[in-house]
């Protein structure tokens, strides 16, 4: 299960969680609600951002 | 978990500005180049970066509350310390006039209202490639928007 989490505070300030995408994609994935939100003040990657993505012939072929 | 990462807001699209505005009884007056406050700054709070005392109650669009045209009204204003977008000035003393209660306590209902349109509006794209988008209400006042995919 791939998730996206996006709280937004009562004063308006955002946190953003991804969840079971592995490799730098999940970067991809928020970066244009990120982006749009406005200025990044803090960006914790988790291990399995460093964790390859399947090759899709694997994935596929479970 | 993939990263987490934490966003200060910055106003820079007006049409999720008006939307959210709208959605909390405000109306987007666009153009309008001055908004409604007391009048005179007592200087008993710092000015934004780059504005002096001249420069309040103008502004480049306002937001008005509907209904009550006594209250007060946010000055959608042109940033000026050389980032883009807007800040949004308004005169809180006594609760701007019934200003307040629309917007929240230093405007926090209608910045949380603004991050929610935002974010709905760039989660678009997701859900036309299959994510499925669920809203709810989080703890202590927070609104929680979830994209999930299987």
């Amino acid at each position: 299960m791939k998730e996206i989490t996006i709280t937004i505070a009562p004063d308006g300030s955002v946190i953003t969680q991804v969840k079971g995408i592995k490799g730098a994609g999940c970067k991809t994935l928020t970066n244009q609600i990120e982006t749009a939100l406005g200025r990044i003040t803090a960006n914790k990657a988790t291990p399995e951002m460093f964790e390859k993505p399947l090759p899709e012939k694997l994935k596929l072929g479970g | 978990m993939s990263h987490v990462t934490v966003i200060e807001i910055e106003i820079r699209d007006l049409e999720c500005l008006r939307q959210a505005a709208e959605d909390l009884g405000l109306e987007f007056r666009q153009g309008q180049q001055t908004f409604k406050w007391w009048g005179h700054s007592v200087g008993d709070f710092p000015l934004p970066e780059g504005f002096t005392e001249a420069d309040m109650g103008k502004c480049s669009h306002a937001l008005a509350v509907k209904g009550k045209p006594g209250a007060y009204e946010v000055g959608v204003v042109a940033r000026r310390d050389g980032k883009a977008g807007y800040i949004l000035m308004w005169d809180f003393y006594g609760g701007g006039k019934g200003l307040q209660a629309a917007v929240g306590d230093k405007c926090s209902k209608l910045c949380q209202k603004y991050s929610e349109k935002v974010v709905l509006k760039h989660a678009k794209p997701l859900q036309a490639q299959g994510w499925n988008l669920q809203r709810s209400a989080g703890a202590n006042g927070a609104v929680v928007i979830k994209l999930v995919r299987p």
